[in-house]
């Protein structure tokens, strides 16, 4: 069991002049290491949440504890360069090429040159940008590159947290798409806690392992991926996760989360599609009308075989209740 | 004429070297005055929109006076000679400085500001790692036009017994020296030329990464 990265208890936001508060009351817990998804409409009060971690905006009551620590027993500017923020329009810095923007947080840490050098290539490898962009502008850049140059600036003074609030909104649906399957992969090395706030529920779903869906500054329901869909607490998230809209489920199912177990007697034929864990369902089924088949194999990051998934275990399940849930409980 | 007026410099040196030195001593130093109060004054409006109305307001009537207005209008307070001259043309100089500032710092994205206290950055790294050097090339070219009014202007300066090189050209006017009147033209528009060139040089610099 991991330790918790962030405590919220009880935190509450009143603007000034607004009838209503923007986050009411919240408690939410993140364990360190998880992925998080706030999921809301705008006015939901997710990215209000999120920026109340590092104090670019501080909560009207209740208390956040990052690592067991109140966020207020340090200066806000110590607090903040041991966490990593990434926002839509980049907030890159004009005036500096991508070597200084991404070396922003260690310049202020005071690391010597040669540390600063070697930390900007291994992040500029990280998030795949090429060595030759090193003295480019942000404006020489595409959207896809500048925000891989904000992430790698959010990481460069080696933060444990990293907050995000919709940094891949401005981009076009391929870049995008490319962009959160190597968050992911970068998450998943390195163990980060992330924090990441969006509008887009397959992007939520995607993403997080939890998925915590806000509304009117509240949280609806906070879990995994899985419990939401089958499980949805209240009206306002199975409206939000497509109700009986199969293709959606399929959509933001992924394959492990339906896959079976591999055992001996189930080889599967040579033939078979092999699908990413993390794939959506639609894409596993994609795969396998493709090659006619009625299995594929579920493979992890390495490619080694983890599971198999067969026509049947696409079928829509039993949403609530029903016996099917505790079949792939076991499962997980 | 411009001859005559070469041979005028050549047989006063020393007059006219003097005259050149105090153009240029009281222009930068009505340049550096009003820097120094409106560069703090315009990054100030810029944050604190409550001062922005009534301080811009403030200097841009000021700029509605005549200089030669200014002028008269200092000389029962501060007398005759190089002070009040210095006074008007730091009144002079200063709108553009206060503006172009001003301007300059409104004109960093909010997201970037943001982006850099996120990352830790203290109110005074923000300012110089980020504000200063983005709002920069407006600033500098705010500097320019008060620059070139201010070397133009301080030929005024003779009237009230300032000296520089507006002496000649109220000489030249008043024995109807048209050679005398060069001496002091031409060395005003080649400074004002100067200053134009050396200053647009620095804000070509500065904003190059807008250009790339």
């Amino acid at each position: 069991m991991n330790g918790l990265a962030l405590q919220f208890k009880g935190v509450s936001k009143l603007y000034p002049g607004a009838a209503d508060p923007a986050v009411r009351d919240v408690s939410l817990a993140v364990e360190e290491g998880s992925f998080v998804t706030l999921l809301g409409t705008s006015g939901s009060g997710k990215t209000t949440l999120l920026k109340m971690v590092n104090r670019i905006i501080e909560p009207t009551s209740g208390s956040i504890t990052l690592f067991g620590r109140d966020i207020r027993e340090r200066p806000a500017t110590e607090l903040r360069r041991g966490i990593g923020y990434v926002i839509q329009q980049t907030g890159l810095f004009p005036h500096m090429t991508v070597e200084q923007n991404i070396s922003t947080v260690p310049d202020i840490l005071g690391w010597d040159k040669s540390r600063v050098s070697a930390r900007v290539s291994e992040l500029m490898e990280l998030v795949r940008l090429p060595e030759d962009m090193r003295k480019r502008y942000p404006r020489q850049l595409s959207g896809g590159q500048q925000q891989r140059v904000g992430i790698a600036r959010a990481m460069a003074g080696d933060p444990k947290v990293l907050l995000m609030d919709e940094p891949f909104g401005a981009l076009d649906a391929i870049t995008r798409s490319s962009l959160q399957d190597e968050l992911l992969a970068i998450q998943r090395r390195l163990g980060r806690t992330v924090l990441f706030v969006t509008h887009d529920v397959s992007e939520a779903f995607k993403l997080g392992d939890r998925v915590v869906v806000m509304n009117g500054g509240v949280i609806e329901q906070a879990g995994t991926p899985l419990e939401l869909l089958t499980r949805p607490a209240t009206d306002f998230v199975r409206q939000l996760t497509g109700g009986d809209d199969l293709f959606q489920l399929l959509e933001l199912l992924k394959a492990e989360d339906r896959m079976l177990p591999l055992s001996a007697e189930s080889m599967l034929p040579e033939s078979a599609p092999s699908v990413q864990r993390t794939d959506s369902l639609k894409s596993a089924l994609e795969q396998m009308l493709r090659h006619g088949a009625s299995e594929a194999a579920v493979v992890n990051e390495q490619g080694e075989a983890v599971g198999r998934l067969t026509l049947d275990r696409l079928q829509p399940q039993p949403r609530e209740g029903g016996a099917d849930v505790g079949v792939f409980a076991e499962t997980l | 004429m411009v001859a005559e007026a070469y041979r005028y410099i050549t047989e006063n040196r020393e007059r006219f070297w003097e005259a050149v030195q105090t153009h240029v001593t009281i222009s930068l130093y009505a340049l550096l005055i009003a820097a120094a109060i409106c560069i703090p004054l315009g990054v100030l409006c810029a944050k604190y929109s409550r001062l922005t109305a009534p301080v811009m307001g403030l200097f841009n009537s000021l700029r509605v006076i005549p200089s030669l207005a200014v002028l008269v209008i200092l000389l029962p307070i501060l007398g005759t000679g190089f002070t009040p001259a210095l006074a008007a043309l730091t009144l002079l100089a200063c709108p553009p400085i206060l503006i172009n500032t001003y301007l300059g710092f409104r004109k960093v994205e909010p997201s970037v500001r943001e982006a850099a206290s996120a990352m830790g950055m203290g109110a005074g790294r923000l300012l110089r790692r980020v504000e200063l050097p983005l709002a920069a090339p407006l600033m500098i070219s705010g500097l320019k036009t008060a620059a070139v009014e201010v070397v133009a202007s301080a030929t005024l300066a003779a009237f009230i017994g300032g000296g520089g090189l507006g002496t000649f050209i109220i000489n030249g006017l008043g024995l109807y020296n048209f050679p005398m009147l060069l001496v002091g033209a031409l060395p005003v528009a080649a400074l004002a030329v100067l200053m134009e060139l050396v200053l647009s040089g620095l804000e070509r610099y500065a904003s190059k990464f807008q250009r790339i």
